[in-house]
């Protein structure tokens, strides 16, 4: 058994097998768990008030920032790909606050989104705009933590640039000389040949997404927003696990979770054919 | 119904073997002779300041009793809760551990001993030694779960100079709701609409609200358990408080945190600027405030119909896991003797629980108190405190209060609804 099999089975294998059979359990964590078959499957899909408008706004968040961090992440690595003067200066500060930590970038969103005093609101009320109380709204909550996510798009950023210098210049070379502009030359020759990396993304973001917790933690009082308007799926997993002692129904939780994101996965891998493109597939 | 695959079943089978091991075999309470130096693992929460008080005490305790030793487990306040429960899952339960709101969850589960027989032989009588009500905080049917250690009444801290420069009396525990309500809109100062500094402070925490309902003849759940939380007196309590916020803004609404830049319900940081004239706090706020260049003291809450008063602090608890449960309930008899208990009074960290340690000359006038801070306003308040319903889903309570009632604090739900819906909640939670 090689030690990388070893530390699998210990570290990744057992706890999850463990953690699908107390998903069929009523574990409080401290007494003996009892058997109760579906019980808490059925519970969290047919009696939970919560576990329907946890998943919803978990689906919002990932809809919502997962493609937005891509676009930008995009959009910033074709500006910074460039070779012009000061272009490191600006690649650091463009991954700087992927390296703030959360709590402190929180409390940073918190000042900017505060409802009468706050930096964003006073900007929007120079275009007669009257801002939300954004993470006291109901309906600007989820808004507020897809900012606060896309403020860390840096590191996808990086990957992007690397991926774009790498593109041949010689491609670029033969569509000028073709007469192609430079609209055309970005989305006919740059997007397509750094599809891997926009592939990688998309993938890691995701789940990353689904399982966002940190953000929600750390933004919102009562960890899942007024009324519950930001309650997602992990911080609930959380809740149930350590604060209200249900470890079993907990286990349930995480699993459906698991499930979805595979489902996810799977749709992303699949589509990933039509869309992503290896040079190497083409030159050999 | 279905079995899990065998293979599965071993794995898991091993894993929670460990547990039902600690769970079955210790039940059979034969303790261990004490040989010559047992180890005791100890678990508190807390800050470093609350660890070096502690260790002050184990050296005490060392001496008195030699042959117990002491393993300090602190455990910052955020992560204490989950990492203890994770150490009784693995079977890794602390002989003692410092307990507070969550009691219930642990004695329900049958993980903590019954200290009432082993203090008795130790020779302590609880109700001397802590008095009833701190007694019933960390007992049900009969049995005392956890001895109290640290805590007492909350208070509320005013702002001399506010009070001074716009004429009201200091607080005393003689003042009404009427009279607070006064009190908090003449405390308001305001500079052209905009207010500079506000006369009370509370929001979304169960000493703040429940206390208000407690006042008020009202209670959470009733003697038999049941939730009674949508009552008439209830309603009327609430609607009272919320009024002082959103009618009269006497104190800060939810809004107002959030553009002053704090958690919505975190004032202290207000009454350390001068900006808040009162706020109702616990015994720790002192030691923040020592440094301060605000002039402020403290005074016994007001009352409602009824005195209530709000207290906070920690017992010690002998876990039902412990191989050496004796040997624990003598350090947790020793910990809360006046002896033990004096390192907390020396060093201003909190109210002892200890009731001839409250009354002694050493907590009333303590050398650290250069200030002259009432601490009279503790000892005044001790009679009236309430106790909270400490059920084994307090903290589904809590969430269950919080999103029943933030549309109403926010202005945009009636009482009488929001108290509905957490009453709702309270009813599928508690079984």
């Amino acid at each position: 058994m090689s030690p990388w099999l070893l530390g699998f089975v210990v570290f990744t294998a057992v706890p999850m097998l463990a953690s699908l059979w107390l998903s069929f359990t009523d574990w409080d964590s401290f007494s003996t768990p009892t058997f109760v078959g579906l019980a808490n499957y059925t519970q969290l899909f047919t009696e939970d008030p919560l576990f329907w408008p946890a998943l919803r706004h978990t689906l919002y968040f990932a809809v919502a920032s997962v493609p937005l961090s891509l676009l930008i992440a995009l959009a910033l690595a074709n500006l910074l790909s460039r070779p012009m003067p000061g272009a490191r200066f600006f690649r650091t500060v463009v991954y700087l606050p992927a390296l703030v930590p959360l709590v402190a970038s929180a409390m940073i969103f918190r000042w900017l989104l505060a409802p009468e005093t706050g930096p964003v609101n006073g900007f929007l009320s120079w275009f007669g705009i009257d801002g939300p109380a954004w993470l006291l709204d109901e309906d600007w909550v989820i808004p507020a933590i897809v900012l606060l996510s896309l403020w860390q798009v840096g590191a996808g950023t990086i990957l992007l640039i690397a991926a774009l210098q790498s593109v041949p210049p010689e491609l670029y070379e033969a569509a000028r000389l073709d007469g192609a502009g430079g609209t055309q030359r970005f989305w006919r020759i740059s997007v397509p040949l750094v599809t891997p990396v926009l592939f990688f993304n998309l993938i890691t973001g995701m789940i990353a997404a689904f399982q966002v917790f940190s953000q929600v933690y750390v933004l919102t009082d009562g960890k899942s927003g007024p009324s519950n308007a930001s309650l997602m799926l992990v911080p609930y997993v959380y809740d149930n696990a350590f604060r209200f002692y249900h470890m079993g129904y907990a286990s349930a939780l995480a699993w459906v979770l698991f499930l979805i994101i595979m489902i996810f996965s799977a749709g992303i891998l699949r589509s990933s054919r039509a869309w992503v493109f290896y040079e190497s597939e083409v030159r050999s | 119904m279905f079995a899990p695959p065998t293979a599965l079943r071993r794995v898991v089978a091993a894993l929670l073997a460990a547990s039902l091991a600690a769970a079955g075999l210790t039940a059979c309470g034969s303790d261990e002779p004490a040989a010559s130096g047992t180890t005791l693992t100890l678990t508190i929460r807390g800050n470093e300041n609350d660890k070096a008080v502690f260790e002050q005490r184990l050296a005490q305790a060392k001496k008195a009793l030699p042959g117990i030793d002491v393993k300090l487990v602190q455990i910052d306040n955020d992560n204490y809760d989950t990492k203890v429960q994770t150490m009784f899952a693995g079977a890794q339960a602390p002989d003692v551990l410092m307990i507070d709101e969550a009691v219930n969850v642990y004695s329900s589960k049958g993980q903590l001993e019954d200290l009432k027989p082993r203090l008795a032989s130790a020779g302590v009588d609880p109700v001397g030694r802590f008095g009833q009500g701190a007694l019933d905080t960390y007992s049900t049917d009969g049995k005392l779960w956890a001895a109290p250690d640290r805590g007492g009444a909350m208070v509320v801290y005013y702002n001399k100079d506010i009070f001074d420069a716009q004429g009201v009396a200091y607080p005393d525990s003689t003042w009404d709701w009427t009279r607070f309500r006064e009190a908090a809109a003449k405390l308001t100062v305001r500079d052209g609409g905009k207010v500079k500094s506000w006369g009370y402070a509370a929001g979304d925490w169960w000493p703040w609200t429940m206390t208000w309902m407690y006042q008020n003849g009202g209670r959470v759940l009733d003697a038999s358990g049941a939730p009674v939380v949508n009552s008439s007196a209830n309603v009327e309590a609430l609607q009272f408080y919320n009024d002082v916020v959103l009618k009269d803004h006497s104190a800060p609404s939810p809004i107002d945190y959030a553009n002053a830049g704090l958690d919505n319900g975190k004032p202290d940081a207000l009454f350390e600027q001068g900006k808040l004239a009162m706020v109702t706090t616990g015994f720790w706020n002192i030691a923040s405030l020592k440094e301060s260049r605000v002039k402020w003291d403290i005074a016994p809450l007001w009352h409602g119909r009824k005195s209530a008063v709000p207290a906070f602090g920690s017992g010690l608890a002998v876990s039902s896991r412990s191989r050496h449960k004796d040997e624990a309930a003598r350090l947790v008899a020793y910990l809360t003797s006046v002896e033990g208990q004096l390192p907390i009074v020396t060093s201003g960290l909190d109210v002892p629980a200890n009731l001839e340690a409250v009354a002694s000359e050493a907590f009333k006038k303590p050398t650290w108190n250069t200030r002259g801070v009432n601490l009279a306003a503790f000892a005044e308040s001790a009679p009236v405190i309430y106790s909270p319903p400490l059920v084994p889903e307090w903290k589904e309570m809590q969430k269950a209060f919080t999103d029943g009632m933030t549309p109403v604090w926010k202005g945009e739900d009636s009482v009488q609804a929001g108290l509905d819906r957490v009453q709702k909640s309270l009813e599928r939670i508690i079984r």
